[in-house]
């Protein structure tokens, strides 16, 4: 696989990432911008890193999962309610959010409310399509160590999960007008 | 919106959906463009003073004039002018951000 260009890659990937980093630190959305940003300016800086056969995808994706990362390690924002992060992102834009972007914004929030290893382990697994044993790997413990850490998140998520789809008030996006 | 998050493969589409909600606003691809093709043709001016703005924007446009300010904001073109007016601040930059220095070994038209 030759080593794509730098503007192919942001061609090919921009929209990717600028979704994946509005939708973790959803409701910001002037933040999304910025940290979009950061993403390409930092993997234009480090561009002659990334290797011959490696994906540029998941390069990309690594890069921005790390500024996602320093974006809440800079501002400790507050807890989002579900009905100020839809008026947030309302406020950016021309009128009622989607079903889809309601429930992302669900997510982002249920994952922001759990612990940070959990939430990561979570996202690796599911967003990033990671194996446990690349998991593993990566953290230097055994494949059982990461099941049992993956079942404890997963079971902390859905309870969240739960609270924020059925406890909290928020505007009704779903009905037109 | 609820759904059955019991299901493996209906965890992984839900976070898969999330991922992908959120399309970025119309010009924000081109003004990023614009952007990065400044950064890296002008490695010297444009990525400090990119990388000081994301630092501490607010210090950087009581730094620097508001021409020359305009060079790395959304939509940013990096033009003579702003180029040269950007040189003349650079020691000030450097002196306030110096960490940032070996943030600038961009190579030139990388992404151009």
């Amino acid at each position: 696989m030759e080593k794509p260009r730098f503007e192919e890659l942001f061609d090919r990937h921009f929209e990717e990432i600028y979704s994946y980093v509005a939708f973790r630190i959803a409701p910001d959305v002037d933040g999304a911008r910025d940290v979009t940003h950061e993403v390409f300016t930092a993997a234009l800086a480090s561009f002659s890193t990334l290797r011959q056969n490696e994906s540029g995808g998941a390069w990309l994706r690594a890069i921005a999962r790390h500024k996602v990362a320093d974006y809440f390690r800079n501002r400790r924002a507050a807890p989002t309610s579900v009905g100020d992060a839809i008026n947030q992102v309302r406020s950016h834009g021309d009128g009622p959010l989607s079903p889809a972007q309601v429930a992302a914004i669900q997510v982002s929030i249920a994952l922001r409310r759990l612990p940070r290893r959990d939430a990561e382990l979570l996202e690796e697994k599911y967003l990033e399509g990671r194996s446990v044993r690349e998991m593993a790997g990566s953290r230097g413990t055994t494949e059982k160590a990461v099941e049992s850490a993956l079942s404890r998140a997963r079971e902390a998520f859905r309870v969240i999960m739960s609270e924020v789809q059925t406890k909290e008030d928020y505007p009704n996006e779903r009905e037109p007008g | 919106m609820n759904v059955n998050l019991d299901d493996d493969s209906v965890l992984e589409k839900t976070f898969r959906d999330a991922s992908k909600a959120f399309a970025p606003p119309e010009g924000l691809k081109e003004g990023m463009r614009a952007s990065l093709a400044g950064i890296s043709t002008a490695p010297r001016t444009g990525f400090v003073y990119y990388r000081a703005w994301l630092q501490s924007p607010d210090a950087l446009d009581n730094l620097l004039t508001r021409d020359a300010a305009v060079v790395l904001r959304p939509e940013p073109i990096l033009t003579d002018l702003g180029a040269r007016r950007l040189l003349k601040t650079m020691n000030q930059i450097e002196e306030e951000y110096n960490g940032k220095r070996s943030m600038r070994s961009i190579p030139s038209g990388a992404f151009a």
